[in-house]
């Protein structure tokens, strides 16, 4: 303590002294000069007489330019506009008042020549607050970001070594005077990576700066209002524009794969316009879809289900609250984390205009495909299919065999095609290349207090098969408006129509279960095959004019026709708009009204034509389904914002109503008598007529209060407290609260940590909270007739309404409690930062479907009934590897791990195994027999003894009993989730070339694998096999040669045990982009009038690691049925600037 | 300052009134207490009380005719489950035991939601007996095939987790009592669909005949069972041709007393969803979608075995009723051509009877030249065929020439076909068996030989159980009756050993304690959903 006293008193007196030989300085060139020369004194020298009452920062700053050749300039955003000050000051030097402000206000004042910069100050040092800087020579030049190559205002020119400086100007053009050539240059702005250069004998010196990774102002929305980075008490992890951009993505959420730690992200089937699954912190929910695990989407204050429908370039930010301090002044909302999405535009528009274009378009091909059996291979397969079932597996002469595995009669074509072995390639006459482009333009404007921001974008994207597309047209447009000090208005609108075509939901699967020998063309009377003609059923074919069987194996549909004629169509419009209205009567109280809704409304048509499938039994038919969704949500919040002395004070008192409501309705029908896709549903016979529409609504009130104190910028206190009610939750039982506390510690702020490049920054976090959730279908405490039923009295119709699920009359909250511990740190002038996360939620009283006893008559209720534990640790870092101006290598690096386990059922530590759930494991755990060989023709006596013969599946008897039993042979054998993800970035520059890695790893997948139950299902005949390398057949008399294997069993005759077979490590490292990007010199651009030109090429998903046999490992864990292969995109594109 | 009172104001206009903001707008269904009190509320939940016969009856058939004498599994398509058809792996989670049990007891909330809402309704005496009739069904199927099982005479209104079990003689008191009830309410007009006294009757002969071989029957259980059938039968007399009873558009016949009713009026909403399946079973896989509108969809499951087929004589009008004997160029010929006109169609396969000599089979061929000729003993369960289409007889006494072709396995309930649950040829037989067991075998031969007499063969002379079982193999085949006909007259073991092809050996039924797996054991789910842990399995599986 004393030492710091001393060393302020010497810093005191230095400056001081350096003032005064700046005033003798200046004293002297003024004199040297004579008067007309631009007088520049420092604001220690000037005085003013000022009366200012209630005056806003805006005001102060002004009333000092009226008297002064000052100019101040600051980014509007940093300004706290509900400051008032009242000052009076009468002749004293602008320094003084400056001080004052900055007392108030937390500013930081630096005077370089007539300009002065303002910046938020986290100083406590009062003298640190006004550093005055004047000088002599010219050095010009402009200062750019490395991010969109555009200019960077507000810049800090320094000469080294001297308090010499200036700010760039709007453009990032400076002009300074320096000392001499051996002079060194120093650039630093907040936000941005600080650069030197010497002097020389260049005159103009143009500057690039990265943006600083550190970003400790960064300003980090928080739920209800925002704050810097490093007053942050909760763990917050974000995502800039640039971060989601750069992997040239066509939707938003997949571009945060592996960026961000504690999120995992992963696409469920690989079909165009499919969600993402979007989990924070684990799975809290036991039961229902992997929605009910995604997180509360906040689009500008907008609450949505999902951003898939947004461009990614109008995204500006996203936000992710990952732990219950933070969410739960979102209580009741909160409990799977929040997202909060800014796009682009609104409040930190800079002024002036400007327009920027990007676009990219790319090219899709199919990637990794699994080796499929060859047609050799496969004949073979299929002979020694029919040793195990037919003749009660033994003693088939070769004629005998060949007459029932070929069945002469209506199998001539095929047998043919055996002897020719003339195959027919799936893969190539169902896969296509595929497209996908993304163009955007945006434009912003700033003119004083009002600003706008235009977007436009059109994405296109297609799949590897036909007839499956996405098409989206994005419109964005935001406003910001200074009414005058103390009213603002701001409105902010995305509107979003997408046309989503996907196809045959059946395509893909029968395209590569139809066996090589089958072709998907007719043949003539003499069994050629007529290419180009499609037949229906390639696996009952048919002479033309007999009609008799050329080959008769399997019913299947012709996929090619299937993918012609069968259509899946969504129309959709999804808008949001929010707009609100500020007050702030006196400096300390800001009032906000925010007003914001959310409409979706989606078309989806489905329609069969008379060649697929489905019209073949039902005949031609369609179906069409309106959907409309509306929310909208009503903020009204009072801040109180007061500074006294050390504390600083934040208090939100916060009231919100909320109304969702749906409407639904469908209309389907089928024996259509002509193809009119779903666009004439009535066409159809009126007696197949199915109508049915149906209403939701839901309403959700809630109050808050939050404090926000912070004791001398080093001891942050958060605490919060929110009560909400939910018409969804039983009479009596809809309300509930949800408090959190969390506690921050600047810790480099301290004394004891000595101020070195070291340490530049080492942050504790503590915080503790609920946050609830009453994600459950409307109407679920009340015995609700849901339920249609039909009968008919001898033809006279005689429907019935009952409740589908029995009523929950104690339904209530589901509470989720967690306690997170955090570390940010930066080293090495923050060189090196990062954050260490550790976390533990308990979801108690869930919200799930509990299947009640079979007695009551009931299926399910929603009951309050699970606890599930998830707990983690989140490692994120970022390195600043080389820095030079000519060269910049930036890497991060994200880990996450999290245990998921099931802590009680019903109130009971008893594991249901009828659902699934077993206490102790993860929500995700794979409960099965554990696959231990096949039987061998050695081991006929013991497989008998386990009613099991040679060639079946052989299963581990776990308890050890001489038989496999469903109670006690089953085990654990491993989990859905990840035991860890991690990412990689790298960010190269060199001079024009920018070179970007990402990667990501998904370790410890342990999944059944539907696709390997498809395609390793050895119980059936007909269908076409993965590539495997062996199956057993065993010795017989039918001249088919025996195979032994270990690994798959004989073809029909399996035994009982194959899922075991099917569960596979489903664990992959991605390099998931690797881009390439040119920025043409300015010199070339600048003629034509373009500020800034980048091209760049981008490969997504160029190589995966793994050891999963399917399509994609990423999707092992999806349904096969819609499941698509994998593909790598190659794009070509521009960024471009005006 | 003004302005803080304003906001204040604000707030409190916020705040106020937000007990009504939280209450729920329902604009598109009611609540049961909102509409099963109105006359048409309450009219609708019986409604739902009848749909719910349809998840009970027309289903899966595997509880009903699985691993009986007549019915087994076509070799080389299996889908047929395996513990109910062979015992040996019958355990309390083998696919389908849990069939009836989920379904009634859904039938059991029902009728007992009804009984909770019938007085503020004012229900009519027809819809209380209707009430008690599906009850008292329900529970009559559940203590056939489980034993004893928890009675419910109550609304379940609350996530109820711990249930006891009744014992078997409690729950035929309680099925007694309810169709007593059902007997005093329900009117006696023309059978249209709903419950009669006659059905009620039917079934009251039913459950008291089969509770008269139970160690806890009553001595008058047989002659109160005989005077029962004889009310359900009030004198009519039987006089429909087979064929006619079983013609596709003739469900309501004359002779049906009780049917659960299906109908394009109600089935088409959702087509494959809500017809009945009855038709899919018993017989060959006939091809996939590709045959649509030439055959129906069959599952190759149910085929019938030897012995069921052999039950059969020479003149037996019900053989060609119930199996599709010749097949013509088209399955569905057979209904769409006039039955007169068959004799000049194509035969493309013949399933030879078990009455034909060799010079029969030399005149068939010689006279109509079928395609394909099975050879009786090829063409049944026992045969040991390959699973080839059209391989084995097809039972086509339930087909529905209209129905669509049944899809995939999850739309195969496509047909539109009654299930008829109580014909009056059954009361007869029902009534035979009565008097036999009461010691009047007089006029047990007499209610018998009625049903002889229009079927085309000749009287019986003397009549003892196994005859009467027979002649409901003949006369019931596949409708749903023989495993219940072979547990109550305790000739399951016997004749499953004899007749059943993959049942060679009665160990097959060997349980647990020394019990025989005649009772299906409680479903697995159910004990473990039921959080009563003292809920005892029924003994041969404990």
């Amino acid at each position: 303590m004393k030492k710091t006293l001393t060393k302020i008193i010497i810093m005191s007196i230095r400056g001081l002294i350096y003032g005064t030989a700046l005033q003798v300085f200046f004293l002297g060139f003024l004199l040297a000069k004579g008067s007309e020369a631009q007088v520049i004194q420092s604001v220690r020298d000037v005085k003013i007489t000022l009366s200012l009452k209630n005056a806003s920062l805006q005001e102060c700053f002004a009333a000092v330019e009226r008297q002064t050749d000052y100019r101040f300039s600051y980014d509007h955003y940093l300004i706290n506009k509900g400051t008032r000050i009242n000052y009076q000051i009468i002749d004293r030097p602008v320094s003084e008042f400056l001080l004052a402000i900055s007392q108030k206000a937390n500013l930081r004042f630096k005077q370089i020549n007539n300009n002065i910069n303002v910046q938020r100050s986290s100083n406590s040092k009062k003298e640190r607050n006004l550093e005055v800087v004047i000088q002599g020579v010219t050095v010009t030049g402009k200062v750019i970001s490395s991010e969109d190559q555009g200019g960077v205002p507000g810049v800090n020119v320094i000469v080294k070594g001297t308090t010499n400086g200036t700010v760039t100007d709007y453009e990032g053009k400076y002009t300074l005077e320096v000392p001499g050539t051996e002079s060194v240059l120093m650039f630093s702005s907040i936000g941005f990576a600080s650069e030197e250069v010497t002097v020389g004998t260049q005159s103009v010196i143009d500057v690039t700066l990265s943006p600083d990774v550190t970003a400790l102002e960064e300003i980090v929305v928080v739920g209800y209002g925002t704050q810097k980075r490093e007053d942050l008490t909760g763990s917050i992890v974000s995502a800039d524009s640039k971060m989601i951009q750069e992997r040239g993505t066509t939707n938003a959420v997949q571009a945060l794969q592996g960026q961000v730690a504690g999120v995992t992200i992963q696409n469920n089937s690989g079909r165009v316009g499919d969600s993402y699954n979007f989990n924070i912190r684990g799975k809290s929910k036991i039961s229902g879809d992997n929605e009910a695990n995604n997180p509360l989407f906040v689009v500008d204050g907008v609450i949505t289900d999902n951003i898939d429908w947004l461009n990614p370039n109008d995204i500006a930010k996203i936000d992710i609250l990952k732990d219950a301090s933070s969410q739960a002044i979102y209580g009741s909302r909160g409990s799977n984390g929040v997202v909060f999405v800014q796009t682009k535009g609104g409040a930190n528009i800079p002024s002036g205009t400007n327009i920027s274009v990007d676009t990219y378009y790319g090219i899709k091909k199919t990637a990794r495909l699994p080796e499929m059996m060859s047609p050799e291979k496969w004949r073979r397969y299929h002979y020694s299919a029919y040793l195990g079932t037919t003749n009660n597996g033994d003693g088939l002469t070769p004629q005998e065999y060949n007459d029932v595995v070929a069945n002469t009669g209506s199998n001539a074509v095929l047998l043919d095609r055996f002897n020719n072995l003339q195959g027919f390639d799936w893969y190539d006459a169902v896969l296509k290349d595929g497209m996908q482009s993304n163009t955007n333009v945006m434009i912003n404007h700033r003119n004083g207090g009002s600003a706008y921001s235009l977007g436009i974008g059109y994405q296109k994207e297609t799949g590897n098969i036909d007839n499956e597309g996405l098409d989206r047209f994005t419109l964005r447009l935001g406003m910001d408006q200074e009414v005058n000090d103390k009213w603002k208005a701001g409105a902010q609108a995305n509107i979003s129509t997408s046309t989503i075509e996907r196809g045959s939901d059946l395509a893909m699967r029968e395209a590569f279960r139809l066996n090589p020998f089958l072709s998907p063309w007719a043949i003539d009377d003499n069994g050629n095959e007529i290419v180009g003609e499609l037949f229906n059923q390639p696996g009952k074919l048919r002479y033309p004019t007999s009609g008799d069987y050329a080959i008769n194996k399997t019913s299947t549909w012709n996929p090619l026709l299937e993918i012609a004629n069968a259509s899946d169509e969504t129309r959709q419009l999804n808008a949001i708009g929010s707009t609100y209205l500020q007050f702030t009567p006196v400096e300390w109280i800001i009032l906000k009204s925010t007003l914001s809704a959310g409409y979706l409304n989606y078309r989806r048509g489905k329609a069969f034509g008379e060649r697929t499938n489905s019209g073949n039994s039902k005949g031609i038919n369609s179906s069409v389904n309106n959907y409309t969704n509306f929310n909208f949500t009503l903020d009204n919040q009072v801040n109180f914002i007061k500074s006294i002395d050390k504390h600083d004070f934040n208090l939100l008192f916060l009231q919100s109503t909320f109304v969702n409501q749906a409407e639904n309705s469908e209309f389907s029908s089928s024996g259509q008598p002509f193809e009119s896709g779903f666009q004439n549903v009535g066409s159809g016979p009126q007696s197949t007529y199915n109508l049915g529409n149906s209403f939701e609504k839901s309403q959700l009130l809630s109050y808050a209060v939050r404090l926000n104190y912070t004791f001398n910028g080093k001891y942050l206190i958060t605490a919060s407290n929110r009560w909400d009610g939910s018409s969804k939750l039983a009479e009596g039982l809809k309300w509930q609260s949800f408090p959190s506390v969390a506690l921050g510690w600047q810790l480099s702020e301290e004394n004891f940590i000595p101020e070195s490049k070291w340490i530049s920054n080492l942050k504790l976090r503590f915080g503790y909270g609920k946050v609830g959730n009453q994600a459950v279908k409307p109407y679920s405490s009340v015995s609700t007739l849901d339920q249609q039923t039909y009968y008919d009295f001898n033809g006279t119709s005689a429907d019935g309404f009952i409740a589908s699920n029995l009523a929950n009359e104690n339904l209530t909250w589901e509470v989720t409690t967690e306690i997170n511990f955090g570390l940010d740190f930066g080293m090495l002038d923050y060189r090196i930062t990062g954050s260490i996360d550790l976390y533990n939620r308990l979801t108690d009283g869930q919200i799930l479907e509990q299947t009640l006893p079979k007695e009551t008559g009931f299926e399910k209720i929603f009951a309050n009934a699970g606890e599930v534990r998830n707990k983690g640790v989140e490692i994120s870092l970022n390195t600043v590897n080389i820095q030079t101006p000519n060269v910049t290598w930036e890497t991060s690096f994200t880990f996450s791990k999290n245990t998921n386990t099931i802590e009680s059922l019903y109130g009971k530590k008893e594991s249901d195994i009828g659902n699934g759930w077993h206490i102790g494991e993860s929500i995700d755990a794979e409960f099965d027999y554990k696959f231990a060989g096949i039987w061998q023709s050695g081991e006929a006596t013991e497989a008998a003894s386990y009613n099991a013969e040679e060639g079946h599946v052989k299963v581990e008897d776990i308890n050890n009993d001489g038989a496999i039993d469903a109670d006690n042979d089953r085990i654990i054998l491993g989990s859905k989730d990840p035991s860890w993800t991690g990412g990689f970035t790298s960010r190269l520059t060199v001079s024009n070339f920018d070179l970007n890695i990402s990667l990501y790893t998904v370790q410890g997948v342990f999944t059944y694998s539907e696709w390997h139950a498809n395609f390793i299902d050895m119980s059936d005949r007909g269908r076409q096999k993965f590539d495997v390398p062996d199956w057993y057949i065993p010795s017989n008399g039918a001249g088919v040669e025996p195979m032994v294997s270990n690994q798959y069993p004989q073809p029909r005759n399996t035994g009982s045990y194959t899922s075991a077979l099917y569960y596979k490590d489903a664990s992959y490292l991605k390099i998931q982009n690797i881009s390439l990007g040119y920025t043409l010199p300015k010199s070339l651009v600048d003629n034509v009038g373009i500020d800034h030109l980048r091209v760049f090429v981008n490969i997504i998903n160029p190589f995966v690691f793994t050891d999963y046999e399917g399509w994609d490992p990423e999707w092992a864990t999806g349904s096969y049925n819609v499941s698509r292969v994998s593909n790598v995109i190659t794009q070509f594109g521009l960024n471009l600037k005006f | 300052m003004k302005k803080i009172l304003y906001i204040a104001s604000l707030l409190i206009i916020s705040l106020s009134g937000c007990n009504d903001f939280l209450e729920e707008e329902n604009k598109s269904n009611v609540s049961d207490a909102e509409f099963y009190v109105t006359e048409e509320g309450f009219q609708s939940l019986i409604n739902a009380n009848y749909s719910q016969l349809r998840e009970i009856f027309g289903q899966d058939p595997f509880l009903f005719e699985a691993g009986t004498d007549l019915c087994a599994v076509g070799e080389g398509r299996g889908g047929e489950p395996l513990g109910l058809s062979e015992y040996a792996e019958l355990t309390p989670s083998s696919s389908d035991v849990d069939f009836l049990y989920n379904n009634c007891f859904k039938a059991i909330q029902l009728a007992n939601t009804g009984f909770k809402f019938a007085d503020i309704a004012g229900a009519t005496n027809q819809q209380i007996g209707e009430l008690h009739f599906f009850r008292a069904l329900s529970y009559f199927y559940l203590v056939q095939t489980y034993g004893g099982v928890t009675i419910i005479d109550e609304a379940i209104n609350e996530a109820v987790t711990e249930f006891d079990r009744n014992s078997a003689q409690e729950v035929y008191d309680f099925v007694i009592a309810d169709f007593e009830n059902a007997l005093a309410n329900v009117g006696d007009d023309t059978y249209n669909g709903q419950v009669t006294k006659r059905a009620v009757n039917h079934f009251l002969a039913k459950v008291h005949l089969t509770r008269a071989y139970e160690s806890f029957a009553e001595a008058s259980d047989f002659s109160i069972a005989a005077s029962y059938a004889d009310a359900a039968i009030a004198g009519q007399a039987l006089a429909l041709d087979f064929h006619e009873i079983w013609d596709p558009k003739n469900d309501m016949n004359v002779e049906t007393l009780f049917s659960v009713q299906f109908d394009p009026s109600s089935t088409n909403a959702r087509l494959g969803y809500l017809g009945s399946q009855q038709q899919n079973f018993s017989g060959s896989y006939l091809g996939g979608s590709e045959v649509k509108d030439d055959a129906p969809y069959k599952s190759y499951n149910m085929i019938a075995t030897n012995y069921a087929l052999s039950l059969f004589e020479e003149g037996d009008i019900r053989y060609e009723g119930t199996f599709m004997m010749e097949v013509f160029d088209r399955y569905w010929d057979y209904f769409d051509v006039p039955r007169a006109n068959h004799g000049s169609l194509n035969v493309f396969y013949f399933y030879e009877p078990p009455w034909f000599d060799a010079q029969d089979s030399i005149d068939y061929v010689t006279a109509k030249n079928p395609a394909n000729y099975r050879s009786f003993g090829e063409h049944d369960a026992n045969s040991g065929a390959v699973s080839n289409n059209y391989q084995l007889i097809i039972c086509k006494k339930f087909d529905d020439p209209e129905s669509i072709f049944a899809a995939d396995g999850t739309n195969r309930r496509t047909s539109n076909r009654d299930f008829i649950l109580a014909r009056l040829a059954e009361t007869y037989l029902i009534a035979s068996e009565a008097y036999l067991g009461a010691g009047d075998a007089g006029t047990a031969l007499d209610r018998i030989n009625e049903v002889r007499g229009v079927r085309g063969v000749p009287d019986f002379t003397s009549v003892d159980i196994d005859v009467i079982l027979d002649e409901r193999g003949r006369e019931l085949f596949f409708e749903y009756h023989r495993w219940f006909d072979l547990k109550r007259t305790g000739t399951l073991v016997q004749r499953a050993v004899a007749h059943h092809p993959q049942i060679n050996d009665a160990s097959v039924f060997n349980g647990n304690n020394g019990e025989l797996k005649i009772l299906r054991p409680i479903p697995q789910e159910a004990l473990d959903l039921n959080q009563n842990k003292d809920f005892q399995q029924n003994p041969a599986y404990n």
